[in-house]
């Protein structure tokens, strides 16, 4: 495609730009010096791609490489697929604006179940063969990575390999290698490839684990291998960009984005990335301190996000807002620190997101009891909860938006009106505040209860809980409504169940299916995770055609000795582990957090706490 | 208070930028400032934004050959030629800085605007059209929501350069102002044609 093919008809879209590239900081290669060409997918909207920091790590650790050139394909909206069907557009780079069908690789990244049918739809879009058996000699790679590979069954049909844990190592190995058979001739560069990629750590091929139709749970592991997921070496050496995209429109987070932390301390027992991004690293301050420049420097944004899955856990979170300031303060750059703990929330901290976001809070009790928040090992305690509320009405914030889940394992009926009960007393902390401190012009206090929908996912202490069913679930959805009804100044809002439940059942599945997201794509399924777009008939006939029943796979407790799908890789985290934690969630014991005791999750030697720890002793 | 010195950026939007709305292209020129440490003016008050005055702004779909971008600076720039080079080196492609003038200018009551046809018309159409007693065109208010009116008086002219391109001038500013795309509308249906397949640019501003 040229430029001026697929300007023809592009303004009857909705945001143009965003399929016509061109963004500051886009990389644009010479073809004639390029040996590899890889099409980096996300499987969501532009809006939602571009704010993915995985995207920007990969986009320059490959183009870095002055014979690789990495390009993007994101899943274009309802009006422009319409547009790019009937004027036979394939799927682009959009760098090159060249079929990515054409490329060497096309690697999507899993970040959320509710995306699988967006990617088989870009693939269908991109006119390659859908499924991995039919593809043959000069048909692209295909390969994923991202969070969602720690389960990726049931994407099994699709992919010809899968690529575990942190991308930034093993991304270059793989390149490297197919660059190196594509060097010796390319008569079999497929098959030579795929045979040969298996022998590299971290890569989950569809030939290295017995592919046997049939076995879908027991399955047989040929070499006794097990492919495990990667982890990098050093978080400060490691390859962090600079020189990133700076998109035209307004993306979901517009700003420049520091990770400055990778896994978690914490083993709340339902989440998901706190156990599978383990070990926990910190990049020290001057990396950090660095980068930030030289990030804000290129890009030009007016405001930095240090990220990571709980940032005030940084063990030197002040010495590091100190060391920034400097820099941030004398260029009119906001710090924004996403992701904070209720009882980290100290006044320095507020003070500083208060420079940034002056509007509202979010906190995440996740639920509404002591007892309830010790089981899933939450570890605040409501104590923290108002503390934080405290200084936040104190610094003139009114609204507060709090996360709760719904369904969790041992919830009773009491544990969902004390959402409500606890709500109504941060209000009254609040009108207490108000009264004190005489505020004069202040808005009235607003609460957003925001009820999720729990899912057991693998990897974490509840893969061996049930996901509760429907009427469970719309029966405590009432209940809650119920309970708030009286109050004004509280809002509640849920998820769809149906969507919750769909994602349990492929975060959970198994290779069966595969054929499953295929026909539900048949049946025009596609950005399930959209409201406006989800269409659960299609589902209910996709199972029902492959004589498959959903409610096996999330209604259930298993016990200690069942094979789960995902068993057979190799994620550092011990099932016995896990059981315990299942177990001691049950009674409502809760876990130390990593620094405070070590918890043998199974990580051993790969992980430094200890090694911190001693650090901070000396000091 | 400090002295603030004025300078006029002239720039083309080709390429993707055509495609971005107004505000993108504040967005894309804000940031560029800040990479290229141009010592530019704020506003005051609780959220401070660079002071980036857009005379005629540019809507979504249309590019430019010379567009209009006043600014003010807190320091005057020793050499502009150099000062132009460095702003230009952090601009994303397709738009760029042409000329840089210092001082104060008047306004502009014209824009000249090269528009390419999807087909060959021919100049019998154009006559026909702009023959007509009542050239309908139709606008959004916000307000009023759709607004029918006679485009005829507010052409200044229209002319056939080739079989596939007119060139059409038509009044800007606050006085009398008139978007390409109202034109573009007004012309596609009369000939029948699809709007979105027409190309238009705005060549230069006329006093």
């Amino acid at each position: 495609m040229k430029f001026n093919d697929l300007k023809k008809n592009i303004l009857s879209v909705k945001s143009p730009a965003k399929y016509l590239g061109g963004e500051y900081g886009s990389v644009v290669k010479d073809i004639s010096k390029i040996n590899v060409r890889f099409a980096f997918c996300f499987p969501d909207t532009y809006e939602i791609g571009m704010s993915h920091l995985g995207l920007r790590i990969l986009y320059g650790l490959i183009n870095k490489r002055e014979d690789f050139w990495c390009e993007r394909a994101f899943a274009p909206s309802e009006d422009y697929e319409a547009l790019m069907r009937e004027q036979n557009i394939k799927l682009y780079g959009l760098e090159s604006y060249d079929d990515i069908k054409d490329f060497d690789f096309i690697g999507f990244t899993l970040q959320y179940e509710l995306s699988y049918t967006n990617i088989i739809n870009m693939l269908d879009l991109a006119g390659v063969p859908i499924h991995a058996k039919d593809r043959k000699e000069g048909d692209p790679i295909i390969i994923a990575g991202g969070p969602c590979c720690c389960n990726p069954e049931p994407l099994f049909d699709f992919f010809d390999f899968f690529v575990l844990g942190e991308g930034e190592e093993v991304t270059l190995e793989i390149l490297d290698l197919y660059k190196e058979i594509k060097n010796n001739g390319i008569d079999n560069l497929r098959s030579d490839f795929l045979n040969a990629v298996s022998k590299i750590n971290g890569v989950y091929c569809n030939k290295s684990v017995a592919n046997d139709e049939n076995m879908t749970n027991n399955m047989c592991i040929s070499d006794k291998l097990l492919p495990e997921k990667r982890i990098i070496s050093d978080i400060n050496s490691s390859y962090y960009p600079k020189e990133t995209i700076v998109p035209f429109n307004e993306i979901v987070h517009d700003r420049a984005v520091e990770e400055v932390i990778r896994g978690c301390i914490r083993g709340c027992r339902f989440c998901q990335a706190g156990y599978i991004y383990r070990p926990y690293r910190e990049k020290d301050i001057p990396t950090i301190d660095k980068q930030v420049k030289s990030l804000c420097d290129f890009t030009g944004y007016e405001t930095v996000s240090l990220s990571s899955l709980s940032t005030a856990d940084y063990s030197k979170i002040e010495e590091l807002l100190h060391a920034l300031n400097e820099y941030t303060e004398s260029n009119n750059i906001g710090m924004s620190l996403p992701s904070m703990r209720i009882d980290s929330f100290s006044d320095e901290l507020i003070a500083e997101l208060m420079k940034v976001r002056k509007s509202g809070l979010t906190f995440a009790p996740e639920a509404g009891t002591q007892r309830l928040r010790d089981v899933i090992n939450k570890n605040i305690s409501e104590e923290d909860i108002f503390k934080a509320c405290e200084s936040a009405f104190t610094y003139g914030i009114s609204n507060i938006k709090l996360y709760f889940m719904l369904g969790l394992p041992t919830e009773t009926d009491e544990d969902v009106i004390e959402i409500a009960k606890l709500s109504e007393r941060i209000l009254s902390l609040y009108n207490s505040i108000a009264k004190s401190e005489h505020f004069a012009n202040s808005k009235p206090p607003h609460i957003s209860i925001s009820a999720s929908t729990f899912i057991p996912k693998p990897f974490t202490p509840f893969q061996f809980a049930p996901q509760a069913s429907e009427e469970e679930i719309r029966h405590k959805q009432q209940l809650l409504k119920d309970a708030v009804r009286k109050n004004r100044k509280i809002d509640v809002s849920y998820n769809d169940y149906r969507m919750s439940f769909l994602e349990a059942v492929f975060a959970r599945g198994d290779r069966k299916l595969s054929s499953v997201i295929y026909t539900a794509w048949k049946k025009g399924s596609k950005f399930d995770g959209w409201d406006d777009h989800f269409k659960w008939n299609s589902w209910v006939e996709a199972f029902e055609e492959n004589d498959i029943n959903p409610h096996d796979y999330v209604n259930r407790e298993y016990d200690r000795d069942y094979i789960f799908p995902w068993d057979h890789l190799n994620f550092f985290i011990d099932k016995d582990f896990l059981w315990n934690e299942w177990e001691k969630a049950k009674c409502g014991v809760t876990t130390p957090n990593c620094r405070e005791a070590c918890s043998k999750c199974g990580l051993g030697k790969k992980c430094n706490i200890h090694k911190m720890n001693r650090c901070k002793d000396v000091e | 208070m400090l002295n603030k010195f004025s300078y006029r950026i002239i720039f083309s939007k080709t390429k993707t930028t055509v495609y971005i709305s107004h505000l993108d292209v504040m967005r894309t020129f804000t940031r560029a400032f800040r990479r290229s440490s141009t010592p530019i003016y704020y506003t005051e008050g609780f959220t401070k934004r660079p002071l980036l005055v857009f005379p005629y702004p540019l809507s979504l779909g249309v590019g430019g050959e010379n567009e209009i971008l006043d600014i003010k600076t807190y320091v005057e720039f020793d050499d502009v030629n150099d000062y132009m080079k460095r702003l230009n080196s952090v601009l994303a492609d397709g738009i760029e800085v042409r000329k840089i003038l210092s001082g104060d200018f008047p306004q502009d009551s014209y824009a000249v605007y090269d528009i390419e046809l999807p087909d060959a018309i021919t100049f019998e159409t154009l006559q026909r059209f702009l023959a007509q007693d009542f050239i309908k065109a139709t606008k959004f208010s916000k307000k009023r929501g759709d607004i029918t009116f006679d485009l005829k008086p507010l052409l200044r002219s229209v002319e056939l350069i080739s079989e596939k391109n007119l060139k059409v001038i038509l009044p800007v500013g606050e006085v009398s102002n008139v978007n390409v795309n109202v034109f573009i509308k007004a012309f596609s249906d009369f000939c029948k044609l699809n709007p979105n397949e027409f190309y238009a640019k705005r060549i230069e501003f006329l006093p």
